[in-house]
Formats: structure tokens, C-alpha cells, sequence
């Protein structure tokens, strides 16, 4: 099972899938940055995908409520305009992947690539992309982690998440801007996988994912995004 | 049909059916069809799939309750990881990306021609959602035993021929609520008006200045063929100008001398502007771009072969007696400069010295570093003719010429071996006493002035240059002579056609034919130089401080030996007063008194000394227009 796409030839599978498929016009994701670059055509949703987009539509929707609820509370008397707020969001595109975790992970990269985002559009720019992740896999250890590094200082890991039996973890708003990530092999040893949902706001007062990662930095913050979120 | 353009209306993501008819941008088709190399693989991989799959089950049907076997719990299992990962791509973005990626492989931003993957080719190992069997589902990335039989490489299809895209542009602007755009609407510019300033056209010109050009291969070959001798006109370091001709020692006639024609030394050392000195005179210019002439001296620097016969030895001597003996020229080589030993004389250490004196330096290498040597081997990468004369102890008594001895005397003769071009020949091996022996023996009763000393540099690795002969034949009303400045930074322009970029017009691809002829820098000269471009250097010739470009380095100014060179045309700097000022000034003076007597009663503001001043200015501004 030789990712023959992959440049170091990966030992992993990708499927792209979307409910939306058409035979004669599927959907396509980017794959790779400058040299390596290859488009990946969609295939039909199967009813398990189509029920994963679900909860992921669900979920994230929950998530963009609670937000805008909070908005609301925070600006009595103020009339919120649809830049105020967050968008609904609306996932259609399931990526897949299937590796033995040792072999076929991913190199440094960023999720907003074209036909994903676009920056000149306020609604689908890459600061406005969230990316929700389940991983799953057969050995109830931690044996992969996914660390993320700011673009400005690649040498620091920003933050890290180890995949023991099952992770659930969400990029939010400005991640994938602002940082990179990369899955690696990681193999340290837990006892149970973790779902810790941390919802920072920054208009709130609260320490955001962006301030927080700066402040493990110990260094200041250098630019304050308007909202970030993560999951893990 | 996907549209591209900007969707400006904010109140909905999604675009109906018929928007999509309605709005500008670009719009693709895709072509899925997979090609038959790729479908064969397939068949292939699949046969290969079943196989092992019947051999490792009861068949392909096997339901999940049939499979038991697949339930061994002792079967080792590796670590397998499926990420699902949700994206938002809508329609809009889909399309809006397909021209993202198009700009990013123009802007090489994407470095070549994306390869697309997805085809149903490529998931035949991956339907773990909704499979049946647990067959289908082991087939996610490996079976019970081992990993997948390796994919056969497959041809693949490339981003620009599956996605078929084509440009359209819709005349009315977006509609946004509450903003009338109708008013902005232009039609597309097809054409440009002639008003209309024209973009810069693309360019190419040669790395060389115009002197350089003239001097240096191909150029100087066809000006040869047509009579033209370049001159180059060096700018000296104080003021003044010096001219060097390339090419053959002419006559009064502009017709070129005869080889083994015999001059006097010092005019000819004049002619071509070498130093001349009572005991050591330059053999060739340590600058290269004004070295026109090499004058060998000691025969021991230029080539004592001991190869037979005789008469075709590369030498110096040989070339004379073919020269003398009206047999064609065959070439002879010379060495590079220094090598030689240095005698300081008698220094024996002192009281306070700590290392013993050095009364002489063994030979050294002739190192490049020399600028003679440097400027050798410019000349020889150029191709430049040079006129070759011999003179001093390398010109045996035989060969001189007698009716010119009774005219100079006892005079230093040259004997001009004609016009040679130099091509450097590498590094010879050094030679060992014995061999350096044998050379002396054999040279030394030709020449009686030879000198063991003078040939103790081919005891270390030499470098040796062979001069190869080049005709210029009389011609009807002689050769004519181009001059250029050497500070003339002016040089050919050549225009690529439109939307011609540099890389394909440098690009040499015969089957396309691009450009016709090829685009290289001898084709274009030779057509710019059949065009008679050089001319221009004729009709509108250099002017000083005419250009704002620095000039060339090296031959910015010459360090030229000013007072024994016949050719220099010195520019006098022009005096503060010129003689008729004075003429002037006594006649103005003289003027003024007479009027001051005379009008001197009458009290008129024409006797002052104002006036007098007054006159004196007028005059010596009238001589300054002038």
C-alpha cells in the first residue's frame, strides 16, 4: 500500500469523499505545496462518511453558536453584522487516511490549500478555516503525535497531541494560518485517550489558543488574532 | 460549468443552476477518462488482488460469518491509523481554485504540472465504509498475511489534461443591493490604440562593448574578409588619447607588408606604441586590450624544438627560413613570460640577520598572475590577429637585411613574420638537464647569444601558446580602417518578437522553430553585421561624456609610455586667455584714455573708469562666446 503520490513513497492510503460527488465532475483537494503537488479526485460519500460529515457538521455548529451566543451576550444593544458573528459552517468533503502510523504520516504542512480556501474572500480565507479530525486506530497506546509550529519561528513547537486509541481534535480559527503542523511517530505511553474540548475566546478575556501558545513560549504575543479555538 | 469570478453576492453562498450562465470567470471541464495503460494495470492488479485473496480465504464472495479464518487471534497485527478529516469546499471555492492552481503553475509557484490522483483505479483498496466481508474490509491497506502486491506504475494524468478550461467574461458587473455598477461597464480591450505609448520591447545585447566586439571573434574574421581594420582608441590616464590598430602592418598604401620584410626596430616598436628601452624592450602589452603586436626576442622563450625535419619545426627560426624560402607559414609556438632565475648579487648574512641572505632566487613558475601572461591568454580566447615581429638575439645575421643595414647602420632590425592568432596548447612537461643539454647544443650555433640560464625554466612545468598564421592579402585600394572608442559602451540591441519570452527564445528547439534562425549571439551578429549596424559607429562616432555608463574596466585609461609613443594625439587644454585677449585688452585700454581726454571737458559718464571697465567686459565676453 505504497503512497506512490507520496515523494518518499508512504506507506498510507488517501480516499477523498463528498456527498456532493458527480461522476463527471468530482470534487478535488490539493495535495502538496511547490514541487510535489498533485490534485486528489473525490469518489462518492458512503453512508458511514456521510453520517461522520453529519456529526461534524453538528458538532461544529454547536460550537459556532455557542461562539456567536457569547458574541451576543457581550455586545448588548448592538446590532451584529455577519462579520461580527461566525458563519455557519457547512462540511462536504470527507479526507481519509490509512497508514501504519510508524510509515505513513505527513510531513510539515498547512490544510488551506486551493479549492479550500481563498484569500480574497473574507468567508473562506485560511484564517477562517477549521479543520475537525477523528483519528482512530488498533493499538491503545500513543504511538503518533501531531505538533504544530508557528510559521514565523518553525524551530518551536507551538503545540503538541499525542493519538493514543481515538482522538477527536479541531483546528480553529487562525491555526492554520498562523501555524504549520506535521504527524510524526510519537511513542509515549497513556492510559486512557483524552477529550478535552478547550474553548478559548479572545473577546472574552479569556486566553485564546493563539496567547496560549505564546505564553508556554514564555514571549510575548505579537499579534493578537480576533478568536482562535482548538480542540484536543 | 463552474464559475470562477468573483461572486458578490453576499446573501447566499450557493449559487443556483441558472446563476451559473450569468456570471463572468473562468469555467473547466473535466476529462475522467482513464487511459488504457492505466486501466490495463488495474485488470492487473486486480487478477493479482483475487488471487491472493482466494488464497487466503474461501473466495470473493465470502460473507463475514464464512470468513473465520480471518478471526485467528494469534495472526500478528500491525499498527493501522485512519484519520478522517472534514474540509468545506463548496462549489464556488472548487472552481475558484482551479484558477489558483493555474496561476500557480505560471508564477511557478507550483514548480510542474500537478498530477491528479482519485480515480477508480486508485480506490480499489480503500471501501472500508459499507463493506460486507471482512474480506473487503482487511482490504484497507493490507491483507491477513502480508502487505499488497506493489502498484505497477501506472501513466498518469496531469492537471492540464484533465481539467479543460476556458475563459469567458461577462459584460454586465455583478449586482450588489444598493450600488449601481451598470455605469462602469467596458467593453473588453481587444486592441491597443496606436496613441497608446508602447511597452518596452524585450532586448537582448552582447556582454562585449563595441571595442571588445571589434577585436574578438567572429566579428574581426568578417571584417577581415571585407578590409576593415578596427582601431580602438584608448584614453590615456592624464589626457590625451592613444590608437591601436588590429590587424597587419600596413604601408603607405593601406596595403599590408610582406612577411620577412625587415624594418628598423624602433619604428616599428613606435608604430605599435611599445616601450623602447636601452636594454629590455616589451615583447607584447601586459594590457590586454591594447595588445596589438607581439615582438619576440630571446630565442630561448620562444620554442627550440628538436623535432626533424627541420624545416617543420614550430619555431620561431623555422618560420623565417620558410618565410625566407617563399613556403607557406606554418605557425610556431612561444612561452609564457617569467620563469627566469633572479640574481641579487652577493648578501651574505649579516650579524643581526636571521635567515641566511638570499643573493638569488631559483626559476619559478610562469604563474598567471604575471599580467603578461594574463594578457596572453585573453588574446588567445579572443582570436585577435596580432602582428609578430622578431628582433634582437632572435633575429640570426642571415636574415638581415642588407640594403637596410646601409641605410640604419648598425641599427636594431625586426623582421615581421606577418599577422598570427594565438591558441594556447596547455602545459608541457618539464624537461631534464640532459634534454636541456641537447637543446643548447643544437640552438647554440645559430644562436650565439643563447643562454643555459635563459632556458632554466623548462625544468618546471611550462605553458607554451602556438601562433597560427593569418592571411590578409592585398586588396584594391587597401584595407580601411573602423575606429571605435574604448569607452563607446554602445553595442547591438536585438528584439525578440512578441510574446517571445527570453527563456523560449534562448531555448534552442529546432522542431518548434521559435525564432527563425536561431537565436544565438553569432547568428544575430552576423545579421546585424550584414545589415551594416558597425557602420554607426562610423556615421555617428563616439563623443565623450556622451554616455552615462561606466566604461569598461581595464580600458577606462592605458598607462601608455607617453613620450615615446608616435600615436598619440595629445588634447590641448584650451588656455585661460587666448592671445588675441591681450590685443584686445591693450586696444580696449588705449580707447579708453583717448575718449577720456577728449571728453573729459564735456564731463560725460564716457571718460570714467567705469566705462573703460564697462568696454574691457564686453570685449573679453565677446571672446568668450566665440
Amino acid at each position: 500500500m505504497t503512497d506512490e503520490r507520496s515523494s518518499h513513497k508512504k506507506e498510507r492510503k488517501i480516499r477523498v469523499a463528498s456527498p456532493d460527488h458527480v461522476d463527471t465532475k468530482p470534487v478535488w483537494l490539493q495535495f502538496g505545496d511547490t514541487a510535489d503537488v498533485y490534485l486528489y479526485l473525490s469518489q462518492k460519500a458512503s453512508v458511514a462518511e456521510e453520517k461522520w460529515l453529519s456529526i461534524v457538521n453538528f458538532v461544529m455548529n454547536l460550537l459556532v453558536e455557542f461562539v456567536n451566543k457569547r458574541i451576543k451576550e457581550f455586545s448588548p444593544g448592538r446590532k451584529l453584522e455577519g462579520s461580527d458573528l461566525m458563519r455557519t459552517r457547512s462540511y462536504g468533503v470527507v479526507v481519509s487516511s490509512a497508514s501504519n502510523p510508524i510509515q505513513g504520516n505527513y510531513g510539515w504542512h498547512r490544510d488551506g490549500k486551493n479549492g479550500i480556501v481563498d484569500e480574497g474572500d473574507a468567508k473562506y480565507n485560511s484564517s477562517q478555516l477549521m479543520v475537525p479530525t477523528l483519528c482512530l486506530q488498533n493499538y491503545a497506546h500513543s504511538n503518533t503525535r501531531i505538533e504544530w509550529a508557528p510559521l514565523t519561528d518553525p524551530t518551536y513547537i507551538a503545540g503538541t497531541v499525542h493519538h493514543e486509541c481515538v482522538l477527536f481534535h479541531l483546528q480553529l480559527l487562525y491555526v492554520n494560518e498562523k501555524y504549520k503542523h506535521h504527524v510524526s511517530p510519537g511513542l509515549f505511553v497513556s492510559v486512557f485517550c483524552c477529550f478535552i474540548i478547550v474553548l478559548l475566546t479572545s473577546q472574552f478575556s479569556a486566553p485564546c489558543f493563539h496567547c496560549f501558545l505564546f505564553r508556554w513560549s514564555q514571549t510575548p504575543v505579537p499579534s493578537h488574532p480576533s478568536l482562535c479555538l482548538i480542540s484536543v | 460549468m463552474f464559475d470562477i469570478g468573483m461572486n458578490l453576492d453576499l446573501g447566499s453562498d450557493e449559487m443556483s443552476p441558472g446563476d451559473e450562465a450569468e456570471l463572468p470567470g473562468l469555467f473547466y471541464e473535466m476529462d475522467l477518462v482513464e487511459p488504457a495503460a492505466t486501466l490495463a494495470a488495474a485488470h492487473e492488479d486486480r487478477l493479482h488482488s483475487d488471487s491472493e485473496s482466494s488464497a487466503t480465504s474461501k473466495g470473493p464472495n465470502t460473507s463475514m460469518d464464512d470468513a473465520g479464518g480471518f478471526q485467528d487471534e494469534f495472526a500478528p497485527i500491525p499498527p493501522k491509523r485512519i484519520a478522517f478529516s472534514a474540509r468545506e469546499s463548496p462549489k464556488i471555492l472548487q472552481a475558484r481554485g482551479i484558477g489558483h492552481v493555474q496561476d500557480d503553475v505560471e508564477n511557478k509557484k507550483i514548480l510542474s504540472d500537478p498530477v491528479i490522483f482519485g480515480f477508480n483505479s486508485d480506490y480499489r483498496y480503500f471501501h472500508i465504509f459499507g463493506a460486507t466481508s471482512q474480506l473487503h474490509q482487511r482490504q484497507v491497506g493490507s491483507d491477513r498475511t502480508s502487505s499488497l502486491a506493489p502498484i505497477t506504475p501506472r501513466q498518469r494524468r496531469t492537471f492540464k489534461s484533465v481539467f479543460k478550461v476556458t475563459e469567458s467574461r461577462k459584460g454586465n458587473p455583478a449586482k450588489i443591493p444598493g450600488l449601481d455598477l451598470s455605469k462602469y461597464t467596458y467593453p473588453l480591450r481587444v486592441t491597443d490604440k496606436a496613441i497608446w505609448p508602447r511597452s518596452n520591447e524585450k532586448k537582448v545585447a552582447s556582454v562585449k562593448s563595441a571595442s571588445q566586439m571589434f577585436i574578438s571573434r567572429p566579428v574581426v574574421d568578417w571584417m577581415r574578409e571585407d578590409g576593415i581594420i578596427p582601431v580602438i582608441t584608448h584614453p590615456l590616464r592624464k589626457t590625451g588619447t592613444v590608437t591601436v590598430a588590429f590587424g597587419p602592418y600596413l604601408d603607405c598604401h593601406h596595403q599590408p607588408h610582406s612577411p620577412g620584410t625587415c624594418f628598423r626596430s624602433s619604428s616599428v616598436y613606435l608604430h605599435f606604441g611599445m616601450r623602447l628601452h636601452a636594454d629590455h624592450n616589451e615583447a607584447w602589452r601586459s594590457n590586454s586590450d591594447t595588445l596589438s603586436s607581439l615582438f619576440l626576442r630571446l630565442p630561448e622563450k620562444n620554442s627550440l624544438p628538436l623535432t626533424t625535419p627541420v624545416v617543420d619545426r614550430k619555431s620561431p627560426l623555422s618560420e623565417m627560413r620558410r618565410i625566407v624560402g617563399k613556403l607557406p607559414r606554418g605557425g610556431f609556438d612561444i612561452y609564457r613570460s617569467g620563469g627566469n632565475p633572479t640574481v641579487k648579487g652577493n648578501a651574505p648574512p649579516g650579524a643581526g640577520t636571521k635567515s641566511a641572505g638570499e643573493g638569488a632566487f631559483f626559476e619559478h613558475a610562469q604563474c598567471i598572475k604575471n599580467a603578461y601572461n594574463m594578457a596572453l591568454e585573453s588574446v588567445s580566447e579572443t582570436g585577435r590577429p596580432l602582428a609578430v615581429f622578431g628582433a634582437g638575439p632572435l633575429m640570426p645575421k642571415e636574415f638581415l637585411d642588407d640594403s637596410l643595414k646601409k641605410e640604419i647602420g648598425d641599427a636594431e632590425q625586426a623582421f615581421y613574420f606577418g599577422v598570427y592568432t594565438v591558441v594556447a596548447l596547455g602545459e608541457r612537461q618539464a624537461l631534464t638537464w640532459p634534454e636541456i643539454g641537447l637543446v643548447f647544443d643544437e640552438y647554440k650555433p645559430v644562436f650565439s647569444d643563447l643562454s643555459v640560464s635563459n632556458l632554466r625554466f623548462l625544468l618546471l612545468p611550462h605553458r607554451a601558446y602556438r601562433l597560427i598564421p593569418v592571411e590578409y592579402p592585398a586588396l584594391d585600394g587597401g584595407y580601411k580602417q573602423l575606429s571605435v572608442d574604448a569607452r563607446d559602451n554602445r553595442r547591438p540591441l536585438f528584439n525578440l518578437p512578441e510574446k517571445l519570452s527570453f527563456q523560449k527564445a534562448f531555448d534552442v528547439d529546432t522542431s518548434c522553430s521559435l525564432v527563425d534562425p536561431p537565436f544565438d549571439e553569432s547568428t544575430m551578429l552576423r545579421q546585424w553585421y550584414e545589415r551594416k549596424g558597425h557602420y554607426k559607429y562610423l556615421t555617428s562616432p563616439f563623443e565623450e561624456g556622451s554616455t552615462s555608463r561606466a566604461p569598461i574596466k581595464n580600458s577606462t585609461s592605458v598607462d601608455w609610455d607617453f613620450t615615446n609613443d608616435a600615436t598619440v594625439a595629445v588634447t590641448h587644454a584650451e588656455k585661460a586667455f587666448p592671445p588675441c585677449f591681450w590685443v584686445v585688452l591693450i586696444l580696449v585700454s588705449t580707447t579708453s584714455l583717448v575718449l577720456r581726454q577728449k571728453v573729459a571737458q564735456s564731463k560725460t559718464v564716457f571718460g570714467s573708469p567705469w566705462c573703460a571697465a564697462w568696454l574691457l567686459s564686453a570685449a573679453s565676453s565677446r571672446f568668450t562666446w566665440m
